[in-house]
């Protein structure tokens, strides 16, 4: 089983098909676009032979996390929480105002929220989603589901991801 | 001579715009982020580069400790609303490794989470401020904690995230004093980084994050 697959950027290719010319299983002869998976091989010679660099080579067993300070997590997470306060309540404003400024600036400040509470809260340890920590969330998740909570998307992300620890 | 903008780093060059910086009217604007004259410093010819770095803390050790108590005490804390970004956080993570399936099972678990978000008691724009200027309070402290313990992950997130709420205070407080501003022009939001520029282009590159202009993404309006 390779190690790696190469991955295409449909926004960045232009279609020079070099990958085509040089991939030894033909994974890259494939209708959609994308890469044909289950036949490459791992060996990144499309992503070297792109002129716009529009392949890359992506792990299919990622390192693990490193080990994050408590106080740094604490810290970070409480803006993040803040963060998704205050996306609640834009979200709240633009959905009940007949003022269409307030709306879009509302609209604006709940997008801008939600990227930086991610980015946030990524960085607590769950930038990855094959991760040891991701893994435990979904377990809970599971375990114990809040009232609603769709466990079947989660038991299928358990079955489905290659988790690395 | 150079004037540096405080909130996004847009820097005024008095050489190539042919105009002092103390000529320009007292109402001129970051063509940027918006913030006004006073909000500039002047830059020092050799304080271009970045901070200093903080003094060495002690290597990380490269082994994978299992979830602390404390860890899984917090995360039960996590609210519904941090839930949900986690989760589509973790739906763009699967996006881009081509994972399709995948991220959309994590968006149907940051949907189930948004939908379980309660806005806490608030006064629209002003509660938003408040709380804004509540976090640009707390981001030195975890900068520093960030930097002493040598998490780079954090404090890049931590910079950007600054900025960004930053630009987001001055373009609020512009709305409250005029909301006519926003009248006749675009809204656009980093789809990166969540940097909010008012204007009818998006930049070439985002101040923030530095990503190119186009994933500086138009928020649309309407009903």
């Amino acid at each position: 089983m390779p190690r790696m697959i190469a991955s295409r950027n449909l926004r960045i290719c232009t279609k020079d098909c070099m990958c085509l010319y040089v991939c030894p299983t033909g994974a890259t002869d494939t209708e959609t676009g994308q890469i044909d998976f289950a036949k490459c091989v791992g060996c990144g010679d499309c992503a070297r032979s792109c002129p716009n660099s529009a392949i890359s080579m992506i792990p299919l067993d990622y390192p693990h996390q490193q080990p994050k300070d408590d106080t740094v997590v604490q810290k970070v997470r409480a803006i993040s929480d803040s963060k998704a306060r205050q996306e609640a309540v834009a979200r709240q404003v633009a959905e009940t105002t007949d003022d269409p400024e307030l709306r879009l600036i509302m609209r604006a400040v709940r997008r801008s929220e939600r990227l930086m509470g991610e980015d946030l809260i990524r960085e607590t340890g769950y930038l990855l989603p094959q991760s040891g920590e991701v893994r435990r969330l979904l377990e809970a998740f599971v375990e114990n589901p809040p009232e609603g909570f769709p466990v079947e998307a989660a038991e299928e992300l358990l079955q489905r991801l290659n988790f690395n620890a | 001579m150079k004037y540096r903008c405080g909130v996004c780093g847009y820097i005024y060059d008095e050489e190539k715009e042919g105009v002092r910086f103390a000529d320009l009217p007292d109402d001129w604007q970051c063509p940027v982020c918006g913030e006004g004259k006073e909000g500039f410093e002047p830059v020092e010819e050799d304080d271009e580069g970045p901070a200093p770095a903080p003094a060495a803390a002690p290597a990380p050790t490269a082994s994978v400790p299992e979830i602390s108590a404390w860890e899984q005490e917090e995360l039960r804390e996590l609210s519904a609303g941090q839930l949900s970004a986690l989760c589509s956080n973790l739906q763009r993570g699967c996006g881009v490794q081509q994972l399709s399936r995948e991220a959309e099972l994590f968006g149907q678990i940051a949907g189930y989470f948004e939908s379980r978000t309660v806005a806490p008691d608030h006064d629209g724009v002003s509660t938003i401020l408040s709380m804004i200027n509540s976090d640009l309070m707390d981001y030195g402290d975890a900068k520093a904690t960030a930097a002493l313990m040598e998490d780079r992950g954090a404090l890049r997130v931590l910079t950007w995230s600054e900025k960004a709420t930053l630009i987001m205070r001055t373009v609020l407080e512009r709305y409250q004093k005029d909301p006519s501003f926003l009248e006749h022009t675009g809204v656009y939001v980093c789809d990166i980084c969540g940097f909010i520029y008012i204007g009818d282009d998006p930049p070439e590159f985002c101040p923030v994050c530095k990503v190119p202009g186009h994933m500086i993404l138009r928020i649309q309006g309407g009903a």
